[in-house]
């Protein structure tokens, strides 16, 4: 039985620790280089797609879990193929898109 | 006649530790024995300090519920490292010892001595680390409720690596000490001239 709307998404305590974490990474922005930005965004996005995992949005939609499983295996190219790591930033943010874009069940 | 050196401890060891460290960002769910992280600890005690001053302070936590409460001000903790011991300026001490801390470029130097020293005694250990500056001083400074007197610095990660297989990006090309170093002349980035055959080999 998927589970009832009601029951999917991310709970108040995964909220919180995403809002902090996301306060501290526009903060860091402040001193570090820049393309560290890129990277806490793309990390924060695992962390929320962590949550939705945990609350069940993803019976309906495995491809979040898919997601984050790509993006906890590629965030780290960062650190030695910057290249690369932007492609793969394209790329994701095309792959959502589609989901999206086809997702009957969501809003967008 | 020179005199004859004393016996060298293990320098061949401590190379090849030095060689083969690497930093470790995923950490087996296993916990790290308090004799190591003493251990850990006295390596930093023997880095070298600026006139040997000592103002930094080392804060161990071990419990996984703090860890789990700082990580979110903590971006650089990307894994779940068992442990963390924290580097903070003890400014109460530097201030006793006339450091001029907006000035003085050593207090940094030394939280580099003592974070080479710590990484190095984890190497010898078989334990991994990874060091973090990418945090919220303000926001640790509050969630680990820390005196005003002391300022967070560093956040080492320690734990059992999850692989001792090749760490990713190791087949990154990276200078050599050759293309790192000019001798006894600083000209900067160019192409090793023929008469470079005279320096001595690095690589």
């Amino acid at each position: 039985m998927p589970p009832e709307p009601a029951e999917v998404g991310v709970t108040v305590p995964d909220a919180l620790e995403l809002l902090a974490y996301l306060v501290t990474a526009a903060d860091l922005c402040t001193r570090e280089p820049y393309h560290y930005g890129m990277f806490r965004l793309l990390d924060a996005a695992a962390r929320l797609a962590r949550g939705l995992e945990a609350g069940g949005a993803t019976f309906e939609r495995p491809w979040i879990s898919e997601l984050r499983q790509r993006i906890d295996a590629n965030k780290e190219l960062l650190m030695w193929d910057q290249p690369a790591f932007e492609q793969f930033l394209h790329k994701t943010a095309g792959t959502v898109a589609a989901e999206l874009t086809a997702d009957r069940v969501g809003r967008v | 006649m020179n005199e004859p050196r004393p016996e060298q401890p293990d320098g061949a060891g401590l190379l090849e530790a030095m060689r083969r460290r690497r930093v470790t960002r995923e950490f087996l769910d296993e916990p790290v024995s308090t004799a190591d992280l003493e251990t850990v600890i006295r390596a930093a005690r023997w880095a070298s300090s600026a006139g040997n001053r000592r103002i930094h302070r080392f804060l161990v936590i071990r419990s996984l519920e703090t860890i789990q409460r700082l990580k979110p001000f903590a971006p650089g903790i990307l894994g779940n490292p068992p442990a963390l011991i924290v580097v903070s300026t003890d400014i109460t001490r530097a201030q006793a010892e006339h450091v001029q801390l907006d000035r003085d470029m050593n207090s940094w130097i030394d939280v580099g001595t003592a974070l080479m020293s710590m990484m190095l005694a984890c190497e010898a250990l078989g334990l991994g680390s990874c060091p973090a500056t990418s945090f919220s001083q303000a926001a640790v400074s509050r969630a680990l409720a820390l005196p005003e007197s002391l300022v967070p610095e560093l956040i080492l990660q320690i734990g059992y690596p999850t692989s001792r297989g090749p760490r990713r990006g190791s087949g990154v090309t990276r200078p050599t000490a050759a293309e790192l170093t000019d001798w006894e002349e600083a000209v900067g980035q160019r192409e090793p001239a023929a008469d470079d055959a005279d320096a001595p080999a690095l690589s």
